[in-house]
This record gives structure tokens, C-alpha cells and sequence, in this order.
């Protein structure tokens, strides 16, 4: 109700100087970025890196212990828990990057012309929004799965991404509303520029920064959310990730502590370097959300 | 403006990341060469059966055949199976291909098993789902049914038996021993009472006259009647218990009388005398009669109670009547071994509550809920659906009263969080439900806690769709059976608790025959098996290891193509 | 205040779309899913024969069409008849009344010990900015909203209960304590809440504080705060009376927004915990497909955040007075 305007850029320093020098001065977005770089590295070269095959399975050493052989140990079945879950960054950050991809999509476009048309058509997509955030996520995941045909991960990455537009679609109106006031929007207006024109090539690069630190938000909150639903029955047996580690290896965390907490310690670590950098990106861009 | 340049940036990263993130295959996703593929569905919530699906998975791509594995919960998973009756449907079209399920909670000792699977009249809406037929088969079972002479009909299960060995409907896995973890001061858990309900009637603590023992399950009770709950849950906590039936079986899967103090059974088999125990009491002191078995009878007989017990009874029962208030009679239509466990476990209903409404309405009627009143030796006192049952002893019992005073079937969902109550102390008993094998080593070691195990009647078998192209023919299944890993099966996911399979019906039934052996654990045969299927190993190249290159290119496409999607971006919006 | 009460009324009808919008979708959703909602719940007891799946069709009216079926369904709930669980056999209203009470319990406690962590740290963070204390304090929120809730529970649960042997382990109070109000009995169901509502307020918690931070930072660089440092206040003051003020705005509205979102987070947690609640209640019924309880429950989550959405705006309104209500 209360928008008020704050990237405005200032004389002389310029923008992405300043922002650069915010963003170098905190400490806690390097640990970050420097988190999401490995990551991404380690799902890029998963097989370079991994000493197993991570689906390899050796009956005679199930829930070793981690040792030489196998730095984290073995899980219940004698697969290396070292290359699963180097492996399993591949997988945990396509769920967060299909999920972050489809939210985004629907967000912007929602959230854009909603901001943008504002009146009965604000209305309208506003209360779908509403409607959408309120219907239980579980629920619409279980039928979706017996709706379509695909079955497993790609449908779970597609509903997480399906469930969570609404806070995307909230952001990017607020910003849209904001920064459709200004005099250069009226400027291009009264020039004769069509809406979509505006929308896309005036508002949207101006409101890239919300929706940057969104994404990287959402990102962390979609592994964690595919881990959740491991938990509750409902991921993908067969598939590698780290919440179905987890939600395994907390059966049986008395017998093997290792199983569990790997995938633990890299959902937390892997989380918390999208947040830090998420973040930063909101301090150094100067962002309010 | 600067601004600008670094929004442009940031799309353009993220593009790059996004894409090439995109492109990464899972491992898991190779592209294998195979055969043929199917799924094998399995009910989530069971760790052990998961481990199975993995390790089958694991061994039939060794043999060129690619196993998915579907993770369902209860419901789905019955009504994939019903699907799949009703409509011939595989997987694809939400029936099944296969499903792995252990079979026997509710069943016994009995050859005649093998029918309620394999029997052609068990098809669906039965337990024959997918869709089994051999007239031989089911003549012999028919045969073996009527007959008296235990040697005669041990030579036709023997045939039978045979026959399934040859057919392979099903490939079987493992004999279960299930544990009961449980803290080490409760007694009298050794004898289980009844595969059919739990023996609580003998559990005591040993420190204490009387006391409480909380019984940890996985689900919450759907309703508190085992006839309409369908639930393994309800029915230990509250079958033979609460409600009683005619007879129980003890530990070893032999009749013994719960309601009925003795009983007769005429030279052809035919013709069943009860005599009923004296001074039996419905929780609300009214008298038990043979009024009150007439009316539960009268109801299963009606279709429209819609208990599941009606099929047994109307294949079985042709007439039952009182002699007096005490002595029950039954004849059946044929006579059968199988009759005590099939009819005479059935929990009776009070005629003075039940007599005046109609059958239809039995299944929504208060006494499944809140009212609860049976004649066993605990009584329903409070029930929280989602929370916990709390049954008090009934010190007018007429075996004479248990020696607890009060027990609660708790609902704990995670196993973690229940294993945790246990080691506490919260609660004294968890549910073989909870797949609780792997944690035997642990609990060995830890003297407050200890373990009772249950010979599992049912073995844990892969069903097979029959009306899956490829799972149709005999060899595919004769080689799908000899790939299941049994003995490593058993050792891993049972912690050693179990017994590989290697008939159809367990090895302690009478009529177990050694020689009609299921296909053991022998790659080479398999494939030999897979070549009489007419599938030919030269054309499956020898696995090849997945070179690096396919496994990095799409990444790295991925991040050009995201450059070039993120720069087309940026010329869009740089234009005005 | 005659204004306010009319805005309420407007609000409270301009709802009401929404409300049908939510129950049409879910209808819908429900009647996409393959295989009937009365089979699949029959499916569970056994053997069904087909003329009794007919029978009992009929008489839930089930063989009608969808959206008469969908009329039905409304004229019921409007007159307060929200069904009867299929799988269950008990009236919805009774098992929602204890479920509710227990979810809503679990989600307000959790909230309120999500702004009691959260604001406070928010402020450090923010007159501190980029010292140790605001590094520290942000990356401790992180690690909150960075963990799986039922990864923190369960480890917590280890910790306190069974190797401290603090506190119990699962369920909302200890099974068979009675509701007598009695200190002892308030005692157990607060010792209950404890491990439960720390889990589900952390990650509430982390969010909050990253908005309290930001907010502040935003309106202490703000023209009237450097006025009134510059006519000589205290700082305490300024950061107290004026800037905090203002800085809560946004809090109000994400923590009446994440209202939906803690149900989510209820859920897991409320497996761990084996807190009998809504969460759980709506797992069940999904799997089971016991569909007039989803549709109980989902109308009840979608009031509750109609209902938070109207007093976020009113509190809005307190804070701000130069919202009106008009």
C-alpha cells in the first residue's frame, strides 16, 4: 500500500560499482556464491569427480561405516554414499532449477499484467493467486501424478514449480506498481508505445533484481520442499537425491548415522549458499521484498 | 544506465545455469539397452519391500530387462489393482505391470491358499488381479477342497504346487519372520494369540500387578470394526480384543475356541456344532446368545452389508441355525479345510444393538466408532481417530480378566519419531508394521529393549500382470524369478529374519512339497530361460561403460544454448 | 468507526468469489482424478461387488453430474453440513474440530515465537549493519529456513528428548492426560509444544528477521529519521518510536501471507511430532481420497486465510494511520 521507490540510481558512483562494492563487503555472500559455484560444479562433472558408480550395488558391505574405501560410507544396499550424493546434486538442483523456471514464467507473466492492467483484470488474477496459495500443494501433487502419464521426478520438479508461482506473481506486481508511476514510463506511454512494449522493455529489466533474488530463494526452497515430500512418501524411489537420502536415512540413523547426515549436511550447506547469495544480491542491488 | 548492464548480466547467468542445469542427465536416465521394460508398484511406507524393488531392479538389468519402481500409498495402490482387474489395464493405464506384496496378515497354514492368488475364481474383484488361468490348476484346487483324505490331498496340492512352479504367476521372494520391538519389562508377548489380532489378552509388565502398555502403529484406525476397516490397524488393535469371533488360531496357526469352548465337525465335514462358552457378556452386560451370531451371519449373507467376508461365506455356508442358547450349528456347502478360518473368525455382532437396523446401514452405524461394544476382554473407552484407542480391562471376562489394566494403540506415523518414544519409554511396544529388521542389531544391544518375532504365514511375492505382452509369456517370469537375489535378499533387508522363498506355499504347511521348487537365483539360467522366450543376447551389445563425453555434452550444450537464449534476451530488451 | 465496519462487511463479501473459486477448483481437481472417489475408498475394505458400488453411488449421489453434485456439496456446507468421511465413518465437524484446534494451536505459537525471534534480531542486524553481530544473526536465520524441517526435528527430538530427556517425544499431550485445565494438564500440553513450534517457527523465524532487517535499513536511511538524528534525539528513540514503527508494515503483511505456507511446514511437522492435526488429517485423506474431508479441509484453510488477510489489513491500518478504511 505503501510503495515507495528506492533504486534510484545516484550521481556519480555508478550503479553496478556501488553494488559490486556492497556485495564484496559482506562476507557471507562469498561463503555463499562460492557454495553455489561448487555445486554447480559437482553436478557438471558429477562423473569425473564420483569414485563409484552411485547406483552400484554391493550386498556384502551395506552401512559401512565411512572408511578409506568409502569416504562417507555405504548405505543399505552397499552403494557409495560419496558418489550418490555427488550424483545427487545433479538431480536436487534440476528440481530446483525446472521448478525456479516454471514458477518464474508464471510469476512474471501474472504478476506483470496484473500490476500493470490493474483493476478488475488485477482483481481477478490476484484472487487466483489466492486461490491457488490456499488449495493443499500435496494434494494437487497426487493428482497430477495420476493425471499425466510421467511418473517420478520430472513431475514432482513440474508441480513444485506449479504450487509455488503465487509469491513470485506478489513480488513482481508490487514492483511493477511501483515502478509503473514513473515519469519515463509515462514518457513512453504518451510516445505512443504499446503495452506489451512497456511491460517488457521499459518495467521488466527494472524490476530484474526482485526477481533475481527471488529465484535464488525459491531455488533453495524447492530442494527443500522435494526433500519434504520424500519424507512424506511421495518423492521418487528410485531417483537420486538427496531428500530421498534423508528421508532413508533417518530410519535408520541408529545403525548408520552417515546415511542420513550427508545429505543432510549438503541439502543445508547447498540451501544456505542460494539463500546467502539470494540475500546479498538483495543488499547489493539494493532490493526490498 | 548501469542498472540496466547488470540486470542484463544476471540473465544472462542465469540462463547459462539454468539451461545447463536443465541439460544435466540424472544418473539413472543412460540411455541402457534392454529388452523390455515394466514397473514393479510397491505401497510406500515400506522400507523392506522398497529394498527388494531395488535390489530386483538392480539384477534384471543384468539380464536385459529394465525394472522401473512406482511408490503408492494404500489406496492407490489398491485401486491400481482394481484397475487392473476390472480392466485389464498395466501400468501405463494406472493398472500394473507387477506388485510386490507380502501376503498372509490375515491368513494360515492353510494350501488352500494358493487358490485365494492363483484360483481362477479368485480374479478380480478378488485377489487373482492379474488375471492367472490354468484349468488344471484350479480343478485340482477344486478337487483338493472336498476332499477328507489329508494323504490324497497332499498329492494334489503337490500337483499344484507344481503346476504355479512351472506357471511362475508369481515370482515369490521371502518367507517373513516380523519383528515385535518392544521394551524388555513386557511379558507374555511370546505367545502370539491369533494371526489374526494380537494375544494382548496374556500381556503383562513384569514390575507390576495390572499397568499400562502403549502399542505404537504406523497408521490410525479408519474405524474401530475389523469387518469394515479393512485395516491391519484396526484389527490389532481392536480384532479379539474388543470384538471376538467364534474361534481364533493360537501362534502356530492351529483352530482354537475364543467364543466357542468346544466344537464338533460331523465325519463328511459338513455339519460344524459349537458349544458356547457360559457367562459371556457384551460390554454393556447384556448376555451373549446365539441370537447374536444369527444376526452377524444374516448380515454377511446380505450383499448389501457389502462385508468383505460375504464371497467366503456364500461360496461356503448353506445353513446355520440354534439347537439352543448355547449350541450353534453350521452346514456347509462343501466341506473344507479351510472353513474355521474363513467363516468362524468372522467377530460377531450384538443382536440387542444391531437387530433393528438394516443391513445397509451397518457399515455407518455408531457401534463401529464410538460405541464399540464387544465381548473380549478389554473395552473401548475413548477414541481419538487420529491420536490414539484406549481400551480398560474388562474385569468381567469370562476366561477371567488379563492381567493389564489398560492399554492404547497410539498412532506414531514416522518410524524415527516411534523408535525414539520406544528407547524413551513413552511407549512399550511398536507394530511389525514399521519394518523395524534393519534395527535388530541395535536392539540386541540395548537391554531395555528387546524383540519377539512372528512367522509370517505369507510369503512376499512379485505378481506378475498376465496381460502384459512380455510378462505373459512363462519363460520371461521363470527368468524374472530366477533373478531375485533371495538369500541376499533376506540378509539385507530382514537383517536375516526370514527365510528365502522356494515354493508357493510356506515350508512349515503340511502340505509343503520339496520338490516343486520355484526357479533359485542363478543368472545363467535366467538368460538361458530369456533365449526360450525367443530374446536373443547378441543383439544386446555388452554393456558399455558410459563415456564421459555423453555425460558432460549436454551440460556443456546446455550453457551455450542458455548463452544464447540469455544474449537473444538481451538484444530484446537492450533494442528500444 | 462506522467506516471500518463497512470495509469489514466489504471485505468479508469480496470474499466470498474467492471462497467459491477455491471449492470449484478443488471439485474439479478431485473429479479429474481416475476412479471414483467411493471405489477407491470401498477398494480399501476388500472385495466390492459391482451392484453394491452402484447402490452406494446412488445414494451419495454420486451418479449424479458434476456440478450438480458440486450444488449439492454447496447447499450443504452453506448450511453447515460438511459431510461425512468416506474412510472414517464420523461427521467431518467432529474431527476437524479437534484437528483444527490443534493445527491452528502448533501454527500461533509458532508464529508468535517466529516475531519474538525474528523482529528483535531483524533491528540488531539492522543498526548493526555488516558488523559481526548482523553476519552472525543473518547467517543463524539462514541455517534456519536452510534445513529440512523434519531433518531439524528429528535431530532436535534426539537431542531433548531422548538424550536430555527434556521433553516428550510425540503427540500433543501424553496419551490418556485429560482436559481438565488443570496446571499439571497445561503444563504437559505446553512441554508437548515446545519441540514442535520451535521446529515450524524457525523457518517462519529466518524469513521474518531478513524482512525485519531490510525494512529498517530501508526507512533509517530515510529523510524524516535523519531529521529527527539531526534535531538531537536519542537514538534509542529513533530507532524505537519512529523507525520500528514503519519497519513493521511488511512484517504484518508476510506474516499474514505465510499463513498458507505454514500448513505446508504443519504438515511435516506434524508427522515427525505425531501432533494430531490438519496437516496430517489432509495426507490422510489425499492418500486415502477421502474426498469430502478434502474438501472440508480445504475450505477451512482457505477461511482461515481469508480471515488472516483481513486482520493483517486491519492491523495494517493500526500501525499506519494514514491507512483509512473507506
Amino acid at each position: 500500500m505503501t510503495e515507495k521507490t528506492t533504486v534510484a540510481p545516484r550521481k556519480g558512483v555508478s550503479f553496478t560499482m556501488k553494488a559490486w562494492k556492497r556485495f564484496k563487503r559482506n562476507p557471507t555472500v562469498i561463503f555463499g556464491a562460492s557454495i553455489v559455484l561448487i555445486i554447480i560444479f559437482t553436478a557438471i562433472f558429477a562423473p569425473f569427480i564420483s569414485p563409484y558408480d552411485p547406483k552400484k550395488m554391493n550386498y556384502g558391505d551395506v552401512y559401512m561405516p565411512p572408511n578409506s574405501d568409502h569416504l562417507l560410507g555405504t548405505d543399505e544396499l552397499g552403494r557409495d554414499m560419496l558418489s550418490r550424493i555427488i550424483y545427487g546434486s545433479r538431480s536436487s538442483l534440476q528440481v530446483g532449477c525446472v521448478s525456479v523456471l516454471i514458477l518464474t514464467v508464471i510469476g512474471i507473466t501474472v504478476g506483470a499484467i496484473s500490476g500493470y492492467a490493474g483493476g478488475p483484470i488485477d482483481n481477478i488474477l490476484m484472487r487466483i493467486t489466492e486461490i491457488v496459495m490456499t488449495v493443499p500443494s500435496l494434494f494437487l501433487l497426487i493428482v497430477m501424478v495420476s493425471i499425466f502419464k510421467v511418473r517420478g521426478l520430472p513431475i514432482i520438479m513440474v508441480t513444485i514449480g506449479l504450487i509455488s508461482w503465487p509469491q513470485m506473481a506478489r513480488v513482481v506486481r508490487s514492483e511493477v506498481l511501483s515502478i509503473k508511476e514513473r515519469n519515463y514510463i509515462e514518457a513512453a506511454n504518451s510516445m505512443g508505445a504499446s503495452s506489451f512494449d512497456i511491460l517488457f522493455r521499459e518495467i521488466l529489466p527494472n524490476i530484474m533484481a526482485p526477481i533475481t533474488v527471488m529465484m535464488t530463494l525459491r531455488l533453495a526452497g524447492a530442494i527443500i520442499t522435494e526433500s519434504s515430500l520424500s519424507f512424506l512418501g511421495l518423492g521418487d524411489p528410485t531417483a537420486i537425491t538427496w531428500g530421498t537420502m534423508l528421508s532413508r536415512g533417518h530410519l535408520v540413523i541408529r545403525r548408520a548415522w552417515w546415511i542420513a547426515t550427508f545429505p543432510g549436511i549438503a541439502i543445508l550447506f547447498t540451501t544456505l549458499g542460494f539463500n546467502l547469495l539470494g540475500d546479498g544480491l538483495r543488499d547489493a542491488l539494493d532490493v526490498r521484498m | 544506465m548501469s542498472q540496466k548492464k547488470l540486470t542484463l548480466i544476471t540473465i544472462l547467468m542465469i540462463s547459462i545455469i539454468l539451461t545447463s542445469m536443465l541439460a544435466v542427465p540424472i544418473a539413472g536416465a543412460e540411455d541402457e539397452k534392454y529388452f523390455f521394460e515394466f514397473s514393479i508398484l510397491v505401497i510406500s511406507g515400506f522400507e523392506s519391500h522398497r529394498m527388494m524393488a531395488e535390489m530386483i531392479q538392480n539384477e534384471l538389468g543384468q539380464i536385459g530387462i529394465k525394472a522401473s519402481i512406482e511408490q503408492v500409498g494404500f489406496g492407490v495402490f489398491m485401486d491400481r489393482l482394481n484397475k487392473a482387474g476390472s480392466d485389464q489395464a498395466l501400468a501405463v493405464d494406472d493398472g500394473f505391470d507387477t506388485w510386490l506384496v507380502q501376503f498372509g496378515d490375515s491368513g494360515e497354514l492353510d494350501p488352500d491358499n494358493m487358490g485365494t492368488l492363483f484360483h481362477s475364481k479368485n480374479q478380480h474383484p478378488g485377489w487373482n488381479k492379474g488375471a492367472f488361468y490354468n484349468g488344471q490348476f484350479d480343478a485340482i484346487l477344486d478337487e483338493a477342497a472336498v476332499l477328507s483324505d489329508m494323504e490324497d490331498r497332499k498329492t494334489l496340492y503337490s500337483d499344484a504346487l507344481h503346476i504355479l512352479a512351472e506357471e511362475v504367476p508369481s515370482a515369490t521372494i521371502a518367507y517373513l519372520k516380523d519383528p515385535w520391538v518392544m521394551r524388555s519389562d513386557v511379558e507374555g508377548f511370546d505367545t502370539v494369540l491369533g494371526c489374526y489380532g494380537l494375544g494382548a489378552y496374556t500381556w503383562s509388565l513384569s514390575d507390576q500387578e495390572g499397568g499400562t502398555v502403549q502399542y505404537a502403529q504406523p497408521g490410525s484406525l479408519p474405524s474401530l470394526n475389523p469387518t469394515f476397516a479393512g485395516a491391519g490397524t484396526t484389527l490389532r488393535a481392536v480384532g479379539h480384543t474388543v470384538w471376538e469371533a467364534l474361534m481364533d488360531s493360537d501362534s502356530n496357526f492351529n483352530p482354537v475356541g475364543e467364543l466357542a469352548e468346544s466344537w464338533t465337525v460331523s465325519d463328511d465335514g459338513l455339519v460344524w456344532t459349537f458349544t458356547l462358552h457360559d457367562g459371556v457378556l457384551w460390554h454393556d452386560n447384556e448376555p451373549f446368545t446365539t441370537q447374536d451370531i444369527i444376526t452377524t451371519f444374516d448380515a454377511i449373507m446380505d450383499i448389501d452389508t457389502a462385508m468383505s467376508s460375504y464371497y467366503d461365506f456364500d461360496e461356503l455356508v448353506d445353513s446355520y441355525r440354534a439347537i439352543d442358547d448355547k449350541t450353534f450349528e453350521v452346514i456347509l456347502k462343501i466341506p473344507s479345510a479351510a472353513a474355521w478360518s474363513k467363516i468362524f473368525t468372522q467377530e460377531i455382532w450384538p443382536d440387542h444393538i444391531m437387530a433393528d437396523v438394516p443391513h445397509m446401514d451397518w457399515k455407518s452405524h455408531p457401534l463401529n466408532t464410538q460405541l464399540c461394544i464387544g465381548t473380549g476382554p478389554f473395552k473401548m473407552v475413548e477414541w481419538q481417530p487420529e491420536e490414539y484407542v484406549k481400551l480398560e480391562v474388562n474385569t468381567e471376562y469370562y476366561r477371567g480378566r488379563a492381567p493389564l489394566d489398560t492399554l492404547y494403540f497410539v498412532n506414531i506415523p514416522d518410524a524415527a519419531t516411534a523408535m525414539a518414544a520406544l528407547e524413551k519409554g513413552d511407549v512399550h511396544v511398536l507394530d511389525t508394521y514399521y519394518s523395524l529388521g534393519n534395527e535388530v542389531p541395535q536392539i540386541e544391544a540395548n537391554e531395555d529393549l528387546k524383540y519377539v518375532l512372528r512367522i509370517n504365514p505369507g510369503a512376499v511375492h512379485l505378481m506378475f500382470n498376465l496381460n502384459h505382452p512380455m510378462l505373459g509369456n512363462k519363460y520371461v517370469r521363470k527368468a524374472i524369478s530366477a533373478t531375485i537375489p533371495r538369500a541376499d535378499i533376506v540378509a539385507n533387508t530382514l537383517a536375516g529374519l526370514g527365510d528365502e522363498c522356494t515354493s508357493f506355499i510356506h515350508p512349515l504347511t503340511w502340505a509343503y512339497d520339496s520338490t516343486a521348487n520355484v526357479p533359485s537365483y542363478d543368472l545363467e539360467q535366467a538368460k538361458a530361460y530369456m533365449e526360450l522366450a525367443g530374446f536373443k543376447y547378441e543383439y544386446l551389445e555388452p554393456e558399455p561403460t558410459i563415456p564421459v563425453s555423453s555425460n558432460l555434452l549436454p551440460a556443456v550444450g546446455g550453457a551455450v544454448i542458455g548463452l544464447i537464449i540469455g544474449a537473444l534476451a538481451i538484444s530484446f530488451l537492450k533494442k528500444p | 468507526m462506522g467506516g471500518l465496519r463497512n470495509y469489514i462487511i466489504r471485505r468479508v463479501i469480496s470474499s466470498i468469489p474467492t471462497l467459491i473459486g477455491i471449492s470449484i477448483l478443488t471439485f474439479t481437481i478431485i473429479h479429474l482424478a481416475p476412479g471414483g472417489p467411493l471405489k477407491f475408498s470401498l477398494a480399501l475394505r476388500g472385495d466390492i461387488s459391482p451392484e453394491y458400488l452402484l447402490e452406494m453411488e446412488k445414494r451419495l449421489g454420486l451418479d449424479k453430474p458434476i456440478w450438480e453434485q458440486y450444488l449439492i456439496w454447496l447447499k450443504n456446507i452453506i448450511t453447515g453440513d460438511l459431510g461425512t468421511s468416506y474412510i472414517k465413518e464420523v461427521p467431518i465437524i467432529d474431527l476437524l474440530q479437534i484437528y483444527a484446534g490443534n493445527t491452528l494451536k502448533l501454527m500461533f505459537s509458532a508464529q508468535i515465537l517466529a516475531v519474538l525471534i525474528a523482529v528483535p534480531l531483524g533491528i540488531i542486524s539492522a543498526v548493526k549493519q555488516d558488523t559481526l553481530i548482523d553476519n552472525t544473526a543473518r547467517f543463524a536465520s539462514l541455517f534456519g529456513v536452510s534445513m529440512p524441517s523434519f531433518w531439524t526435528g528429528l535431530m532436535l527430538m534426539f537431542l531433548f528428548s531422548v538424550k536430555l530427556d527434556l521433553l516428550p517425544v510425540f503427540g500433543a499431550r501424553t496419551i490418556g492426560a485429560v482436559y481438565d485445565y488443570s496446571m499439571a494438564a497445561i503444563l504437559d500440553e505446553f512441554m508437548h509444544m515446545i519441540l514442535p513450534v520451535t521446529v515450524l517457527g524457525l523457518s517462519s523465524a529466518a524469513l521474518i528477521t531478513r524482512l525485519v532487517r531490510s525494512s529498517m535499513l530501508e526507512v533509517l536511511n530515510q529523510d524524516y529519521i535523519t531529521t529527527a538524528r539531526a534535531k538531537g534525539l536519542k537514538e534509542n528513540i529513533v530507532v524505537y518510536k519512529h523507525a520500528l514503527r514503519n519497519a513493521l508494515l511488511p512484517v504484518v503483511t508476510v506474516v499474514g501471507m505465510s499463513m498458507g505456507f505454514l500448513l505446508a511446514g504443519a504438515t511435516v511437522t506434524e508427522t515427525v511430532f505425531a501432533w494430531p492435526g490438519m496437516g496430517r488429517f489432509v495426507v490422510q485423506s489425499t492418500f486415502n481420497r477421502d474426498y469430502p474431508a478434502i474438501m472440508a479441509v480445504t475450505m477451512m484453510v482457505a477461511l482461515m486465510v481469508v480471515v488472516t488477510n483481513l486482520i493483517t489489513d486491519l492491523t495494517y491500518g493500526f500501525l499506519d494511520p494514514r491507512i483509512r478504511f473507506e
